[in-house]
């Protein structure tokens, strides 16, 4: 099948104009609240926790942080502008990112334009959610006007029902199988078995576990699915000359993209916006797939890990399902390391897509501990989000690299 | 039940125009667009003046699950639950209750159903030969 012809009404453009340099920005002090299956705390509480583990780690006075970028799923009726009085911050720059798992990589981008341009100093990007009995039914009842009306009367299956078909089509297509599936969900699970506070660390995964686990949807079964959770990540964003003069770790943004509610005509979707912009990103990194030391993907079901795969040209289009026969994914296995403390599959989905970017400043700050992958130099962080409807509409990536003492 | 009946007025419109004989959906008569899910501004030319009108409800399924976990009480008791995307050949892509069991790549025909608290259900049912071609 051909999904090339982008001929729609509502078709792409491609990127030209690329969005200019990330010069003089950098990422510090990344940190997490760590995540349990269910809390009593508000999002609030994991938001707030998160800014105070920001203000220790970095040294930074609270009263310095002028800007405040959040993402949360579980915060309302509260908003961002909230919590500056929850938590006793005077700020001139406030943004609040609801595109899901595709937020940590595109706050990083907006609070980098802060800088950049002089609207805040010290930025504080954080994603937290909580999680009680019914939260995560309520968010998936009402996610969207089009959810409502047209996917949640098919059987209330939740996010499940339409990546059942994604993960379907897939298949059908390129000829993948539950093990290629399964070699993504194994490899994270012996991250995660290396990275304290993993929720699933504790345990053991191998590929009959895998196999063998009880059906949910279609062709996905429960390690295929992501577990909703509470917790919280965030980090900083300021200038390379404020990181420096405070001696502090930090990561630089080598190239960063996003794109939205691309290719809408394809009739499921098998690829999504990196496609558009992976060129250009690495062109203006000055770097190829091959020199990404680490990749952190956004993994709600191990399927959309290969779509960036692909689109992000670490194989081509409809060839993950051989890249992950061919290629270690653990931190340790010496191919390419990915989603390094066990990503969401088994870390837990909470804070919107931040886990990653956290993850890929711990390891090129080479303080990722267990499970640090040697001498991590540049790192990807990838992000998808926003099933509006029978697809995730955003998409998003950066290319981080470790900052110079 | 207590699914949430927080369906859109465009969603609620959707099944008052709903007739057993025929497949109603939302066009644009401006530029003639057919779309699903309904909405309130044509997604091709941006016109608000949309009308509901019985199209081809021919189409080819994309892909098909079972699924075999619900958030729903009332959904349990029908596990399992046949979902699929099909592609109708007036041009948009609907999820339905996949009654006719349709396979990837089968023609079916869609309809609209009486679901509960007012709503409707689009289900698939079988097509004969005659009629599967477009
Ligand atoms: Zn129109």
């Amino acid at each position: 099948m051909s999904q090339d012809n982008t001929s729609s009404s509502h078709h792409c453009a491609p990127c030209d104009p690329a969005p200019g340099s990330y010069d003089g920005v950098a990422l510090i002090a990344p940190v997490t609240v760590p995540y349990t299956r269910f809390s009593d705390q508000s999002a609030a509480w994991f938001i707030g926790r998160a800014l105070a583990g920001l203000v220790r780690q970095s040294g930074i006075q609270k009263q310095h942080i002028d800007g405040l970028c959040v993402s949360s799923f579980t915060l309302a009726p509260d908003s961002v502008v909230s919590l500056t009085e929850h938590f006793g911050l005077c700020t001139r720059w406030l943004e609040q990112i609801p595109l899901g798992g595709a937020s940590g990589v595109i706050g990083l981008r907006r609070a980098a334009r802060a800088i950049q341009c002089g609207d805040a100093d010290i930025v504080a990007c954080i994603g937290g959610d909580t999680c009680r009995a019914q939260s995560f039914k309520a968010t998936v009842a009402n996610f969207s006007t089009f959810s409502s009306d047209a996917v949640y009367p098919y059987g209330a299956a939740g996010p499940n029902g339409p990546f059942s078909l994604i993960t379907q089509k897939y298949m059908d297509t390129y000829g993948a199988e539950r093990r290629d599936f399964g070699r993504i969900c194994v490899a994270q699970r012996h991250n995660a078995n290396h990275t304290p506070g993993a929720l699933l660390g504790d345990k053991k995964l191998d590929m009959d576990d895998y196999l063998q686990a009880r059906p949910i949807a279609g062709p996905l079964h429960l390690y295929d699915c992501v577990m909703p959770c509470a917790g919280a990540d965030g980090f900083l964003v300021t200038s390379v000359e404020r990181a420096r003069a405070l001696q502090l770790p930090y990561a630089t943004v080598l190239a960063a993209d996003e794109r939205h509610n691309a290719f809408s005509a394809d009739p499921v979707q098998l690829r999504g916006g990196w496609q558009l912009f992976r060129d250009s990103l690495y062109q203006r990194a000055g770097i190829g797939p091959a020199d990404i030391d680490l990749l952190q993907t956004y993994d709600d079901y191990p399927v959309i890990c290969m779509l960036q795969l692909e689109g992000l040209g670490f194989c081509a289009q409809g060839a993950a399902a051989a890249f992950v026969r061919d290629t270690a994914l653990t931190f340790d296995g010496g191919g390419l390391p990915h989603n390094t403390n066990g990503g969401q599959l088994s870390g837990g989905q909470a804070g919107c897509g931040y886990l990653g970017v956290v993850e890929t400043l711990r390891q090129l700050n080479r303080s990722a501990g267990d499970h640090q992958v040697p001498q991590a130099a540049i790192g990807m962080v990838s992000g998808y989000g926003m099933v509006n409807y029978d697809r995730g509409l955003c998409a998003a990536a950066a290319i981080l690299a470790r900052g110079e003492r | 039940m207590n699914t949430p009946a927080r369906h859109s007025d465009p969603g609620r419109a959707l099944a008052q125009a709903a007739r057993a004989d025929a497949l109603v959906l939302q066009q644009c008569r401006h530029c003639h667009t057919v779309q699903y899910p309904p909405r309130e501004i044509c997604v091709n030319c941006l016109s608000d003046e949309l009308h509901w009108k019985p199209v081809d409800n021919r189409g080819t399924v994309l892909a098909g699950s079972d699924l075999h976990h619900s958030l729903e009480p009332d959904y349990r008791q029908q596990l399992p639950w046949k979902l699929a995307a099909v592609q109708l050949d007036c041009g948009v892509r609907v999820l339905v209750h996949n009654r006719a069991a349709g396979a990837a790549g089968d023609r079916v025909r869609v309809l609209a159903q009486p679901h509960r608290q007012g709503n409707t259900l689009l289900v698939t049912a079988a097509i004969d030969e005659q009629e599967a071609s477009p």
